[in-house]
This record gives structure tokens, C-alpha cells and sequence, in this order.
């Protein structure tokens, strides 16, 4: 017998089974991550347009960021991506307490991320290296980088670490929520997987701009220009 | 009695991947972590080329955003699961991946420009379209001294 139109079923109407269902819930945030990719990569267009002319500014102005904390935060979100995997695979075999275990130590993850950025954003904020009327002159923070460029550089960092940053704040929320609804046993999160996994897809696509933001931001080669001297 | 999709779905058990599949991926990303770091402090125009070329740094730029591109592909397949997806999921996060190169074609034209159509920061040249050798703009001055008078934007005084 078919449990269409049950109330008790997670499947609604409008499809023949839960696999279709999942699937188009998977599709749909498919969607929505395209125009998340689009939304960053304009910013990622901007960024290369602006490395290429001022490659050796950009160079000078990066030595100024911490290679170490960045790879700690790198770490922390591939630590806490592979969490969210298992935590999803613990929904799919509804193992509740696990569920919310894992979560639980996932948005921990995403608490010490923000707390890294904001060691790192107030260390630049205490050295004028906000863009705008007050920023620094200082060449020894700017490494003896062009102040225009600099602003360019760190305009970019702030932008692009920044929409990064509240794309995580928004993930903890929504893994908060997640783990709130587990908790209470909410039929919504518990009879199927697939909001654990949408979840779960949003927190790793965010774990993927990172993967790109930590190499072109912390790890910038060291141009001809400056190498050679001038 | 047929089953309900609920539990057709169960049974067909494929969704539900081993605990170590997903701790070999973190493993393989860890490792790619560590091998963009080593390449950052390697010159590869250096090694290629015996000295410090120009292409080394394009080298260096494209081995840093093939691993980050090779970590993202890990991630997409095997933590987002898109291996095991429908093929019209596969269709729709390769048209994110597809679309976004595209967009970098402004470079065609910008890339093969030889002038920067705007006038230049620095008052001295304000009239002169900027020449677009790469690293040109790097040699302008900054001494400390004067760098408030210098080095500042004319449109400073805007603020």
C-alpha cells in the first residue's frame, strides 16, 4: 500500500517516492548554490583583475597576513566538513544522539573560526589597515607596498573573508536549528535525512570557497618583480 | 504488500556510505592542505628555467588553484555526495562550476590590453593612460617621509 497523501508520510504528494523527493530537494539546492558560486566569483573576478596589475603590492601587502592562523582555520573547516559528512550519514541511519553530537561539534568548529577571524580582523583593524581615509602610512606594515594598492588588496581581503564569514555565522545558525529540531525529535528533521543533508551541502560549499580564499590570500607566490629587485 | 517509498528508499541502502570513506577524504584534503603550503614556498620559474622567470609565477598561481580546484572536486563528490546523485544534480553543480570560468573570459579583452583607459592615481600622471606591464605599477615610489603626500590617492581629499 502507498502512503501518498498519508499525513504521517514524509512523502508529499506531488511525487512517486522519497528518492524523487530527495532528489529534487537536492537539485534545488543545487540551484540555489550556483547563484552562491556566481555571487563569489564576481568578487573572485575582481581579485584577479586587480593581483595582475598589482602583483607585487599585493605581494608585499599579504606578507602582513598570518599564513599560520589562516591554515588553522583551513584545518578547522576541513575537521568540521568531514563532521557535518558523518553527521548526515548518523541521519540517514537515524541515529539521534549522534546526530546532534557530531552537529554540536561541527557549529563549535564554525565558534572557533570566528574567533580566529576576529584575532586576525582586530590585529588589522589596530594597524589602520582598513580601507579609507585613516589607512595606514605605515610602510612597515604595509611591507613598503604602494598605499593605493594595499587598500585595493585589504578592501578585497576584508570584502571577501568578511561575506565568507557571514556565510558562516548563517551555517550555525542553521545547524543550530538543526540540532534544536533533533533534540525535540521534530518529525521534519528526524523521519528523513535529507534537511540534515541540505544543511550539511550549504556548510561544505562554504568549506569550498575557503579552499580557494586561504591559497590567494595567505599563500601568494613571490612575483618576478619583487624577487628580482627593481 | 507493496512497500512504502519510505522504506523502499531504506533498502536500497546506497545512500549510506562507510565511516572511512569519509575520514580517507578528510585525509586526501589534509594532504592537498599541506602540499598548497610546500608549493607557495617553491619558485617553480626557479626550478624550470634556472632563474627567476616570469612564467614561474604564473606556474606557481596555477598549481595553487589546481589544488585548491582538486580539493573542491573531493569535496563535491564524496562530502556533498554528488557521485552517488541524479544525474540532473550532477548537470546543475557542473553549470556553477561551468558558468563561473565563463565569467573570467572578461580577461580576452582585458588581458591583451596594452593601456589602462583610466587616468592614472599618482597626480604626475593623471593625464597619461597607465602602461599595462605586469609589475610596472609596483616601482612607484613610497618614501616614508612624504608618503601621506606622495603615495596618496589625489581623490583622498574626497573623504
Amino acid at each position: 500500500m502507498s502512503a501518498h497523501g498519508h499525513a504521517d508520510s514524509p512523502v508529499k504528494f506531488q511525487y512517486e517516492d522519497i528518492d524523487q523527493q530527495n532528489d529534487t530537494y537536492v537539485i534545488g539546492m543545487w540551484a540555489f548554490m550556483v547563484t552562491e558560486i556566481m555571487f563569489f566569483g564576481g568578487l573572485f573576478l575582481i581579485y584577479t583583475l586587480y593581483r595582475m596589475n598589482y602583483q607585487g603590492d599585493w605581494w608585499k601587502a599579504h606578507e602582513h597576513l598570518s599564513w599560520e592562523l589562516g591554515g588553522i582555520n583551513t584545518l578547522n573547516l576541513l575537521f568540521s566538513s568531514m563532521l557535518m559528512a558523518l553527521a548526515v550519514r548518523s541521519a540517514q541511519l537515524k541515529e539521534r544522539m549522534k546526530v546532534i553530537g557530531l552537529l554540536s561539534v561541527v557549529v563549535a568548529c564554525g565558534g572557533l573560526f570566528m574567533a580566529i577571524k576576529y584575532v586576525e580582523y582586530s590585529s588589522k583593524i589596530v594597524d589602520h589597515l582598513y580601507p579609507g581615509p585613516s589607512f595606514t602610512t605605515n610602510p612597515e606594515i604595509l611591507h613598503g607596498a604602494n598605499l593605493d594598492h594595499a587598500q585595493l588588496f585589504y578592501g578585497l581581503y576584508f570584502g571577501m573573508t568578511g561575506l565568507h564569514g557571514v556565510h558562516v555565522i548563517v551555517g550555525m545558525i542553521l545547524i543550530s536549528m538543526l540540532i534544536k529540531f533533533w533534540w525535540q525529535k521534530k518529525k521534519v528533521v528526524t523521519e528523513d535525512y535529507i534537511p540534515t543533508e541540505l544543511i550539511g551541502l550549504y556548510w561544505h560549499f562554504v568549506d569550498i570557497v575557503w579552499i580557494f580564499l586561504y591559497p590567494l590570500f595567505y599563500l601568494m607566490p613571490k612575483p618576478y618583480t619583487v624577487i628580482g629587485g627593481h | 504488500m507493496a512497500k512504502s517509498p519510505l522504506h523502499a528508499a531504506e533498502d536500497h541502502g546506497h545512500h549510506v556510505q562507510p565511516t572511512g570513506m569519509y575520514l580517507k577524504t578528510a585525509g586526501v584534503l589534509a594532504v592537498f592542505m599541506a602540499l598548497t603550503i610546500l608549493a607557495a614556498q617553491v619558485n617553480f620559474g626557479e626550478i624550470i628555467t634556472g632563474h627567476n622567470a616570469k612564467y614561474g609565477y604564473y606556474i606557481n598561481n596555477l598549481v595553487a588553484v589546481g589544488i585548491a580546484a582538486f580539493k573542491a572536486f573531493i569535496v563535491v563528490m564524496y562530502f556533498m555526495h554528488l557521485k552517488w546523485a541524479s544525474s540532473t544534480a550532477k548537470v546543475w553543480a557542473l553549470m556553477g562550476f561551468f558558468f563561473l570560468p565563463v565569467l573570467f573570459s572578461v580577461f580576452c579583452d582585458y588581458g591583451t590590453r596594452t593601456h589602462e583607459v583610466v587616468n592614472g592615481w599618482i597626480p604626475g600622471q593623471a593625464e597619461t593612460a597607465l602602461p599595462r606591464e605586469i609589475g610596472k605599477h609596483d616601482q612607484m615610489p613610497l618614501d616614508p617621509k612624504h608618503a601621506n603626500q606622495q603615495n596618496r590617492n589625489p581623490r583622498s581629499s574626497l573623504y
